[in-house]
């Protein structure tokens, strides 16, 4: 029999009979001592019964030993070997047990699956109690936030705005404190039918997010931008037709969309465009340079082209989009601009041909800008100055000016600046050695946006011509007198003989008097000074004459201006003023001579004074022939220098002589020596003599 | 409210001391009920049914209070040199026989391990609990070998004690040899004076005298317990030295000083077995079963009849 019953009934028989044995052995002993061995006796039965019972109960203390293990999760071999019920429950233990722990391990397994999917997932997992604090987050929360402590916080901390959630499932968009976008779902988590919290579950869709807005904004870029975006089926069916392509065709949408993109080709294209397809299904894309399509009106226009082809997930062509700009105006532009382009690489090669010129010219050419520092220098300057063109960059344009034209830049930028577009003029220039030359100059704005941004010179090397010319005028003068200066004598009449002699050199002559014309005998322009106007009448003021006499030709001028009208006119600062003015023009242009004539008395001591500082003294040249002999002689002198051998009927219209007088005059110097007449041919022809040319030396 | 630690400790060695001091006095009161027993029980049912973890600190009480109980307890034994030489050998064949038997039973019959086996054999060859307690500081046994161990040996001796002087009135042997018996197959001290009692003093003192040939064999059990489990090698611990010094002198020694000397040492001991109840767990029972009574209760009639047949028939 396998029975606890059994054994307890067994052991209960052996301790009865231990008892009976026992206390029938303690009837031997003496009175005294019974209740000793009584109690020695209950000892025994206990310590056996103990055993007795510890012996039958034993299998339940491995029981519960395996169902420690059990509970913590391990799992023994509960032996039990009493062939009783307890081994029956040892058996089924440990079939349950075996069981159990291999479901354990099973959800184990499970849990772990779970677990590492919960704490892998890429999503925000967790779990909150009724008043959203988180009694549970995965590790993306930890990463999300960067935060050590989740766990107890409430959701509200970590989102910048929760709404109000009630007690069902929810959903909501809202931005982390960390800046990210998320999409939570809440769902409520119930406890004996009532709701003791939520979870949740946050999914970071920054970049979904981001990706729908640029998907958003491309599509507003390809729906309204100025190119035709157009996407084909694989047949070539127009499938979506945006504004650009609308703007351009002229076609709506509607119009357009299930129709053959061919619609669009201008007559023979068609082969091109089978070409085009070919190419982009295998090799993705293909471009079509400047290709004409034909919009809904018939018109022709220019497109430059990309088809490219649309995979779909296994890489099958599933259809094509084709972007076309219209380059019409473009190209015509682009054609303009090529015909600008190629008038601007002549001029330029004009001009550099000029520069190479003028780089190379023999002439110094030289500019400056508005503050007088020079900024261009070419050979012709380098050789004239001295100075090289390193040196000269940058040098301040007075360095070229002797002391006495200091003014002349302040002057010449004055005259550019009131419109003169060409100033030419004699002057001096000073060399990098400090030897002054004689140049001829042409001054001209250089213009920047029509603004005056400097001005260019060009100084010619005069130094020969003008002392020849100097010297020739020195000679064959009557008077002493130098260009660029302003002389002044109380007598008119001797005014007016210089004049006449300078004029018969050459010279313009021009007399500003308030005398009548007729009362100026001599061939020369006369200026009437007069209020009133009239013809050859100049107004008796300041400006008026200055201006007017500063508009005579460059050179060679001689101008003779009374000045007893004009002092009652104008007040004699300002007509010292003006004659200052006046004297520094001629002086620096070399513009010819002034002379000024003031009757003695009609100026005060003071006024003669200040105008004599300003003046130079008339002085005749001592000459041993009689006036009439010295202007033949000149007349002949003049002719030859120039290499002409005059006749005497030129003598005749020159000097405006008879015939008779005019061999009368030549019969005297030749007499003297001075002169002689040679036969040309027939004709007859004057030459000055050696000893005739002595008299100009 | 939870003691605290210190407290803890305080509160048990008092217990323990209690145990001990109340089992002399009831013993005093009452001769029959040895005090040794007494003490041992007390210690066992106090650890049984007052809650609380008492071990810890009765395993300290008691690794400072066996050493002293022991050596104390040389007090209480009278070597006695004029014992007839045949009564010696008597106890030196019946502790060797004793022991052995229980070592067979235990080991080969009821495969119970060796540690407990040879405590088992220890108490029922020396002096029971006594010897257990000894043997048990060199062989380090687990907890419920030692509490099962002493408890087993309790019981067995105990019936021991309970039968011999009922064996006495059925076969009338000589108070010499029924002395000699109690002395020779009884556990412990205690046990002997408790069935020698109901005989008179001089049956008391025979026996105790033969009782004391076995426990001067702990010595040799402990040196050679040291020379198998100790980590020192041929050491035998100084409480046993001191064990047999004492029993061998307090023969020499004037009445007077044995007069408080004698008390003192029963108290010690009382107080030392109050503690190896104190570290008894008598649940341990449960979990080793029957085997160790029933092999004890085997291997100690054996033993018994072998003597009883050579000593009194």
């Amino acid at each position: 029999m396998r029975s606890i019953f059994v054994k307890i009934v067994i052991s209960s028989l052996i301790i009865s009979t231990i008892s009976a044995v026992l206390y029938t052995i303690l009837q031997f002993l003496p009175e005294y001592f019974a209740i000793a061995y009584d109690f020695y006796v209950l000892i025994i039965i206990l310590g056996i019964s103990m055993f007795l019972a510890g012996s039958i109960t034993e299998p339940l203390e491995r029981l519960r030993n395996g169902f420690e293990y059990l509970l913590n999760g391990k799992y023994i071999q509960v032996e039990i070997d009493t062939r009783d019920e307890f081994e029956d429950m040892g058996r089924f233990f440990n079939k349950v047990a075996k069981e159990l722990i291999e479901r354990e391990k099973i959800l184990r397994e499970t849990e772990k699956k779970y677990r590492n999917l919960v704490e892998n997932l890429n999503d925000w997992i967790f779990e909150t109690d009724n008043d959203l604090n988180i009694i549970f987050s995965n590790i993306k929360g930890y990463e999300l936030f960067r935060e050590k402590k989740i766990i107890g916080r409430n959701l509200r901390d970590f989102l910048l705005d929760v709404p109000e959630i009630g007690h069902d499932s929810c959903s909501f968009e809202t931005h982390t404190i960390s800046g990210r976008i998320f999409e939570f779902s809440l769902n409520p988590l119930y406890e004996e039918g009532k709701v003791v919290g939520f979870i949740g579950i946050g999914r970071d869709i920054t970049d979904r997010k981001r990706a729908e807005e640029r998907l958003a904004h491309l599509a507003a870029i390809t729906e309204h931008t100025i190119d035709a975006v157009v996407s084909l089926d694989i047949d070539g069916n127009i499938v979506s037709w945006n504004k650009g392509a609308e703007a351009m065709f002229g076609y709506k949408a509607e119009e357009m969309i299930g129709k053959k993109f061919t619609i669009l080709m201008a007559d023979g294209m068609s082969e091109q465009c089978r070409e085009n397809f070919r190419k982009a299904i295998l090799e993705g894309y293909a471009k079509d340079i400047e290709t004409v399509r034909l919009t809904k009106d018939g018109r022709k226009i220019i497109v430059d082209q990309t088809l490219t082809s649309i995979h779909n997930s296994k890489g099958e062509v599933t259809g094509f989009v084709v972007i076309m700009r219209d380059i019409t105006e473009k190209k015509k532009s682009e054609e303009k601009l090529k015909k600008a382009y190629e008038e601007l690489e002549k001029r330029t090669a004009e001009l550099k041909y000029l520069a190479n010129i003028i780089g190379n010219s023999n002439e110094a050419i030289y500019s400056f800008d508005m503050e007088g520092k020079i900024t261009s220098w070419n050979k012709g300057a380098e050789n004239l100055f001295g100075w090289q063109k390193s040196e000269a960059l940058g040098m301040h344009v007075k360095e070229l000016l002797p002391e006495d034209f200091e003014k002349e830049t302040e002057y010449i930028i004055q005259k550019i600046k009131n419109g003169i577009q060409n100033l030419s003029f004699e002057g001096k220039r000073k060399r990098k050695d400090g030897s002054i030359v004689d140049v001829e100059i042409t001054a001209s704005p250089i213009l920047e946006n029509d603004e005056i941004s400097g001005i260019s010179m060009i100084v010619r090397d005069m130094s020969y011509r003008v002392k020849s010319e100097q010297e020739l005028l020195r000679r064959i003068l009557k008077y002493k007198v130098d260009i660029g200066k302003v002389y002044l004598t109380d007598n008119f009449e001797l005014a007016l003989d210089v004049l006449s002699d300078m004029a018969k050199a050459s010279f313009v002559g021009t007399v500003i008097t308030r005398r009548l014309p007729e009362e100026v005998n001599v061939d020369c322009k006369v200026l009437w000074l007069s209020e009133k106007e009239g013809k050859d009448t100049i107004h008796p003021d300041a400006t008026t004459i200055e201006k007017t006499i500063l508009n005579f030709p460059a050179k060679n001028n001689v101008v003779v201006l009374e000045l007893d009208y004009l002092v009652t006119k104008i007040d004699f600062e300002s007509l010292l003023s003006m004659i200052q003015r006046i004297r520094e023009d001629f002086y620096i242009l070399k513009r010819g001579v002034v002379i000024l004539v003031a009757t003695p008395g009609i100026l005060d001591a003071t006024q003669l004074s200040l105008l004599k500082m300003e003046c130079n003294q008339l002085e005749k040249k001592k000459i041993k022939l009689s006036p009439e002999l010295y202007e033949m002689l000149r007349f002949v002198y003049m002719k030859n220098k120039t290499g002409e051998k005059p006749s005497i009927k030129e003598a005749m219209d020159e000097l405006g002589l008879a015939r008779n007088t005019v061999k009368k005059r030549i019969k005297q110097l030749r007499s003297r020596g001075l002169i002689n007449i040679v036969k040309y041919g027939r004709t007859k022809i004057l030459e000055v003599t050696e000893e005739g040319r002595l008299i100009f030396d | 409210m939870a003691l605290s630690r210190g407290k803890m400790r305080r509160t048990t060695f008092i217990a323990i001391m209690l145990c001990g001091i109340l089992a002399y006095g009831i013993s005093v009161a009452y001769p029959p009920l040895d005090a040794l027993f007494l003490s041992l029980i007390f210690g066992v049912f106090s650890n049984t049914f007052f809650d609380g973890d008492y071990k810890e600190d009765a395993e300290k009480f008691l690794s400072i209070m066996l050493p002293i109980g022991i050596a104390m307890y040389g007090a209480n034994i009278k070597l006695n040199a004029e014992l007839p030489s045949n009564f010696v050998a008597m106890a030196v064949v019946s502790a060797i026989m004793l022991g052995t038997l229980v070592y067979f039973f235990s080991k080969y019959v009821f495969s119970l391990n060796n540690r407990l086996s040879f405590l088992l054999s220890c108490g029922t060859a020396i002096c029971g609990a006594s010897a257990i307690a000894i043997v048990a500081s060199l062989t380090k046994p687990k907890k419920e070998e030692f509490s099962s161990a002493v408890i087993v040996i309790t019981i067995v001796g105990l019936t021991g004690a309970v039968i011999l002087p009922y064996l006495y009135n059925v076969f009338h042997p000589s108070l010499e040899k029924y002395a000699l018996l109690c002395g020779a197959t009884l556990h412990q001290t205690g046990l002997v004076e408790i069935a020698t009692k109901p005989f008179g003093v001089e049956a008391v003192r025979s026996a105790l005298e033969v009782k004391s040939v076995r426990i001067a064999l702990i010595a040799v059990v402990a040196f050679f317990t040291s020379i198998s489990y100790s980590e020192h090698r041929y050491y035998v611990p100084w409480y046993i030295a001191a064990f047999l010094v004492l029993s061998y002198f307090s023969s020499y020694l004037p009445s007077g000083i044995l007069s408080v000397l004698k008390p003192a040492s029963t108290i010690a001991f009382s107080i030392t077995l109050a503690a190896v109840g104190f570290s008894v767990n008598i649940k341990d029972i449960q979990n080793m079963r029957l085997d160790p009574l029933v092999a004890a209760y085997a291997g100690w009639i054996c033993a018994f009849i072998v003597v009883f047949a050579v000593v009194i028939l």
